[in-house]
């Protein structure tokens, strides 16, 4: 298990999806928010997926990059979404409830399933 | 049941006997009205006798004085006579003797008469003349004392006589001439003729004549006292006594007797003669007297002795008190024969009073036909026997009753405890729960209940609670209740939902408003994490191995039974090796002892000891319990349980020692990362050490610029143990406030998360400040290796 933070941001549009792995914590959560900053800055990015799968280890200094991201992107109407998070940062998470249950995934396709209902439930809303 | 018959008591012992008392009474009251009477009786006769006895002396004294001046004056009037005729016989020899004859024949007193003459008036002139005349059977002897050689004119009585003007008694004295006896003579002067009676001194006597008489002439006076013993009677003349009633006289006087000398000087000395009131002189112990002076120097003595008068009454008095001291003892033998009429039917009453257990009162006939109280008495136990019978009866039969009705209750004790499970452990590989649990009811079926079994998935249930109420209605309800949480204990993971769906089942027909309080808990034996629902019931302790006493802290519910509605919480605990839950009911805190305090909560902590297994902490409650009431009535049920996790034999590691210096943080978690990897610790172990180490060494070296932080870490078969120590300022960070969190709630502090985490993911958590550093001991769950 690496100590290190690999962190990637794909996508494009109001929707990215970021992998995180190895560990979020106090030494590397300054990287994960500068990597983070033109996104949460960018007012088109409405909808950002975090996906967890190989993130080892998350601390309560990862937690509030995680908090920060929610609130910028909750304060345009955006959300975040959590996706197949290890069972011990699953249960950080619970324990802090850093997300809404409704909104963990166990896999970024379940999240996309999630974003397509929302998104033709929105698109069949603008039709009425 | 029936009464044990008393031991058949003996007779009372003689002196506590009705019989000795009535006759000692009867004793004791007969000899003192006899001795009041008796010395009533005889202070008055003894006042009376002496009364008597002194007016018999007076008149005794009288008469012999009267008598004696009698024969005195006799004397005397017989020698005046003859001293008369003298003159008229002038000188004639003849004449005068036969003068001198005449007197002493006719004076019986006189022994002998004496004329002596004068020269002058001598029948032969120029000498004197003097003829004595003694008498000598009828007639009389004369000697002529001058024809002797007696010079008479020389003799001293003879001048004494003529110098004289009037008769004189001689002292008493020896008489020879008289046929040796002892005489008292009157000597009586001639007084020359022309002299008169009047005038005696109107010249010299010419001759005299003398009558001598006999001493014991005058002792006849005495005679009347000769014989009694109470009076003594003496004459005297001048100093020389002359009789005495005591000495028996033969022409002789009594001998010297200085006593009689000195009681005449006594009385001679008193006063006047005394008054008729008191008439006699007391003159030593017991002896008094009177002295009657009789003129020229004669006197009688009367001398009285009390202790001869009171003589015969205290004879007489002694026979009384004997005769009267016999006829005590027969009144007193006759006293008991009497009680004897009374005690005997009252000994016979007794006897059948005890056979009343076998018989009743079976009263002998005799004692039935009796007329008097005795009868009546036995009459009236004869008709109250049939009453106690049925009395009997109906107590036996009671008593019958009863004893079914308490092995009724002792069978539905037997029941009640068959329902309640006998300790039991679960054994999970190398430890295991351990459970164990006492219930002792106030009365022989109570209304405290306790449950536990290990389910299928391997957990520990276990519940206990308390009914409402005591009695044969509180153990039905106990017995349904527990039926009922048995039941819902099946069908799910939470305690509180078991309470929840045990609610309106047990609130349904619940007519009589019976409740219970209940506390139901589930330990998982692999982590000892437990959780805990409660229904109104007392709060439990956990015993730490540590020695730690912790109230675990929870919202209870409603009690069971009333609201079908009620829903408590559940709450989550863990239980550490060798730690020990221990639940309760309230009779342990409320038990009191004889001064009516409460057992308490404090007391109730110091009994609860550390390293004590699950049935050693019960029994040392029920130990401490019992001893603080003893004496006292058990007001409640008490009922105990414990759980304990049981540490596993083999001892967990040694520490492992890790350092931030000289490497640094990072270091120092890669080296813990690859030891709890090489231990077997998964990746949730892992982070969730990662994670709490993060957060308490960054808080120590951002804001406690601590310079050194060591980590030692320990591992059992379910917990990971770590101390944590650094050297910065004082932070206890399980001080901090609970965090309100809120998943949608975007605009939540981001901060405090780290403590929070700490304290939610470990199972047990110890700060303390020692050597100016901070020590941090933390005990994490960890999956057991698979």
């Amino acid at each position: 298990m690496s100590d290190d933070l690999r962190i990637s941001i794909e996508g494009s549009g109001p929707k990215r999806t970021c992998t995180l792995a190895g560990h979020l914590d106090t030494h590397t959560y300054q990287r994960a928010d500068a990597e983070l900053e033109p996104v949460l800055a960018d007012p088109a990015v409405t909808l950002l997926v975090l996906d967890l799968s190989d993130l080892d280890y998350i601390s309560s200094a990862g937690l509030r990059t995680v908090f920060r991201a929610r609130k910028a992107l909750g304060a345009r109407g955006g959300k975040v979404l959590v996706a197949n998070p290890q069972p011990q940062i699953r249960k950080v998470f619970d324990l802090v409830k850093a997300v809404p249950f409704s909104e963990i995934f166990s896999s970024t396709a379940e999240a996309d399933a999630y974003l397509d209902a929302m998104q033709k439930r929105v698109l069949s809303g603008e039709d009425d | 049941m029936a009464a044990t018959a008393p031991a058949p008591t003996a007779r009372p012992p003689w002196r506590h006997s009705l019989k000795t008392r009535i006759a000692l009474w009867f004793g004791v009251i007969a000899a003192a009205m006899s001795a009041a009477g008796g010395v009533a009786l005889y202070a008055v006769a003894e006042r009376r006798a002496l009364a008597d006895a002194e007016a018999s002396a007076l008149r005794e004294l009288r008469r012999a004085s009267a008598e004696t001046r009698a024969l005195l004056q006799a004397v005397e009037v017989s020698a005046a006579t003859l001293a008369r005729a003298q003159r008229a016989a002038d000188g004639d020899a003849a004449r005068t003797l036969a003068l001198l004859d005449a007197t002493v024949l006719s004076e019986p007193n006189a022994a002998g008469g004496l004329v002596a003459l004068g020269a002058a008036s001598s029948p032969t002139p120029g000498t004197p003349w003097a003829r004595y005349a003694a008498k000598q059977g009828r007639g009389v002897v004369h000697s002529d004392l001058a024809g002797r050689g007696i010079d008479v004119a020389a003799q001293p009585w003879f001048r004494e006589t003529l110098g004289a003007d009037r008769p004189r008694w001689s002292a008493p004295y020896f008489n020879e001439t008289a046929g040796g006896r002892w005489m008292v003579t009157l000597n009586q002067p001639i007084a020359p003729e022309d002299a008169g009676v009047e005038a005696n001194g109107g010249g010299e006597a010419s001759g005299m004549v003398s009558l001598d008489v006999p001493i014991d002439r005058f002792n006849a006076a005495l005679t009347a006292f000769r014989g009694d013993g109470r009076m003594r009677a003496a004459l005297h003349k001048g100093a020389l006594w002359i009789g005495d009633s005591e000495w028996l006289s033969i022409g002789t006087p009594p001998p010297a007797a200085p006593a009689l000398d000195q009681s005449r000087a006594t009385l001679q000395a008193a006063a006047a003669p005394p008054a008729d009131g008191a008439p006699l002189v007391a003159l030593g112990p017991g002896v008094r007297g009177l002295h009657e002076p009789l003129g020229e120097g004669w006197g009688l003595m009367v001398l009285l002795d009390d202790d001869a008068v009171l003589a015969p009454l205290r004879k007489t008095t002694w026979r009384f008190v004997g005769a009267t001291l016999v006829v005590i003892a027969l009144l007193a033998l006759l006293s008991n024969a009497l009680a004897r009429s009374v005690t005997r039917p009252m000994t016979q009453l007794g006897r059948a009073a005890q056979r009343l257990a076998q018989d009743g009162f079976e009263m002998p006939t005799p004692l039935l036909v009796r007329k008097d109280e005795v009868g009546q008495l036995a009459r009236a136990l004869d008709s109250a026997d049939a009453a106690l019978r049925q009395q009997m009866a109906r107590t036996q039969r009671m008593a019958q009753e009863q004893q079914k009705l308490d092995s009724e209750l002792r069978l539905a004790h037997d029941l009640q405890q068959s329902m309640l499970p006998p300790a039991t452990a679960v054994d999970v590989h190398e430890g295991h729960l351990d459970i164990h649990a006492v219930l002792k009811p106030a009365k022989s079926v109570g209304g405290d209940f306790y449950a536990f079994h290990p389910r299928e998935d391997g957990m520990l249930w276990f519940g206990i609670g308390d009914i409402s109420d005591k009695g044969v209605p509180a153990a039905l309800f106990m017995a349904r209740t527990v039926a009922v949480l048995e039941a819902t204990a099946r069908n799910t993971d939470s305690p509180a939902l078991m309470l929840s769906r045990a609610a309106p089942r047990l609130a349904e027909g619940n007519e009589s408003c019976m409740f219970a309080t209940a506390l139901c808990g589930l330990v998982d034996p692999h982590t000892g994490m437990f959780e805990l629902a409660s229904s109104g019931h007392e709060l439990p302790f956990i015993v730490r191995a540590d020695g730690r006493v912790e109230l675990f802290e929870m919202e209870t519910g409603a009690p069971l039974g009333i609201d079908p509605d009620a829903y408590g919480e559940g709450f989550a605990g863990m239980l550490a090796p060798g730690d020990v839950l221990f639940c309760f009911t309230d009779g342990v805190t409320e038990a009191r002892n004889r001064a009516g305090e409460l057992f308490g909560e404090a007391r109730l902590r110091e009994a609860l000891q550390p390293g004590r297994s699950a049935e050693q902490v019960v029994a040392d409650v029920v130990a401490a319990v019992e001893a603080f009431s003893a004496g006292a009535d058990p007001a409640d049920d008490i009922t105990v349980l414990a759980v304990g996790l049981v540490a596993p034999e083999k001892p967990a590691s040694d520490p492992l020692h890790f350092s931030i210096w000289p490497s640094g943080l990072r270091a120092m978690n890669r080296a813990i990362d690859e030891c709890l990897g090489s231990h077997g610790i998964d990746a949730e172990g892992q982070s969730d050490v990662r994670l709490v180490l993060e957060e308490l060494v960054a808080n120590a070296i951002d804001h406690g610029g601590a310079a050194e932080c060591t980590v030692d870490l320990s591992f059992t078969e379910r917990t990971m143990t770590l101390k944590i120590i650094d050297d910065g300022s004082a932070f206890n960070p399980l001080d901090g406030p609970d965090l309100e969190l809120d998943a949608d709630d975007l605009d939540r502090p981001i901060g405090g998360l780290g403590l929070h985490l700490i304290k939610t993911m470990s199972l047990d958590a110890v700060y303390a400040r020692e050597d100016d550093r901070n020590r941090l001991t933390l005990v994490l769950p960890r999956n057991p290796p698979t």
